[in-house]
């Protein structure tokens, strides 16, 4: 029978820390796009300035509009991300974590990360192509690229967990009806 | 469902009501319900153990087994 776990530590500090980054990554988006909307008006000319004095071709331009477009993909995955996990870290609250809503949001963070890590590498080749140029500008660039161990890893926890959790909601759904 | 469950006409033969039953039983009422109208899944030998116990009867005077009742093994 499911009940809910009152006054549960991990979970309240769960709840909290996963608003606090919901904040961060709205935040984020929300400047974001407004830095985007003003380069593509009033901050235009001036890039333009800039790049030219760094003997950079002006395609920059729009290399640099492509790369904050990313970012804001990377920043809403993200988002998506923690309201997946919100939702699993409700469900235990609630007492009824083995739930096929649970493998599916497990297996959602899964392809979130997988996606995430695609959007990563033309964000890092972008980075690449500005770096002699940044360099130019007197700003040091160390561009980390690639699919880590970790990120892997995490891809692989995250869909083994939604079998997990698919499993245990067909076990869940078997104990319902016993007496 | 094959399996069938004679509960009301045990509890009929003792004149006993599902409530009582669940009180002395310590199984939910609900439970015991789900139970009675034949939608369990499944008994724990403890729940049969409890009922047997205080209705005072034999686990095959609780559970009947129906084949036309259900789909065939």
């Amino acid at each position: 029978m499911a009940t809910s776990k009152p006054g549960d530590p991990l979970l309240g500090a769960a709840k909290v820390l996963l608003i606090l980054f919901t904040i961060a990554v709205i935040f984020g988006m929300v400047m974001l796009g407004i830095g985007t909307s003003v380069l593509l008006t009033f901050g235009r000319y001036e890039f333009m300035t800039r790049i030219a004095a760094v003997d950079a071709p002006a395609i920059a331009f729009w290399g640099l509009v492509g790369g904050l477009l990313l970012l804001e993909g990377m920043l809403y995955l993200g988002l998506r991300f923690i309201r997946e996990l919100s939702g699993i870290v409700n469900s235990v609250g609630a007492g009824a974590p083995f739930h096929p809503r649970n493998a599916g949001r497990l297996s959602r963070m899964g392809w979130i990360m997988i996606i995430a890590e695609g959007v990563a590498l033309p964000l890092a080749a972008l980075l690449a192509w500005f770096a002699p140029y940044l360099e130019k500008a007197g700003k040091h660039v160390e561009i980390d690229f690639g699919l880590d161990a970790e990120s892997i890893l995490l891809i692989l926890i995250l869909f083994i967990l939604a079998r997990v959790f698919r499993e245990g909601a067909r076990m869940n759904d078997e104990l319902e009806g016993t007496v | 469902m094959p399996i069938t469950v004679k509960l009301d006409e045990l509890l009929y033969q003792r004149r006993m009501t599902l409530t009582h039953l669940a009180e002395s039983v310590d199984i939910t009422l609900a439970n015991l319900s789900i139970l009675k109208t034949g939608k369990a899944k499944a008994i724990r030998f403890s729940t049969l153990e409890a009922i047997c116990g205080v209705l005072e009867c034999q686990p095959g005077d609780l559970l009947g087994y129906d084949q036309a009742g259900g789909k065939a093994p």
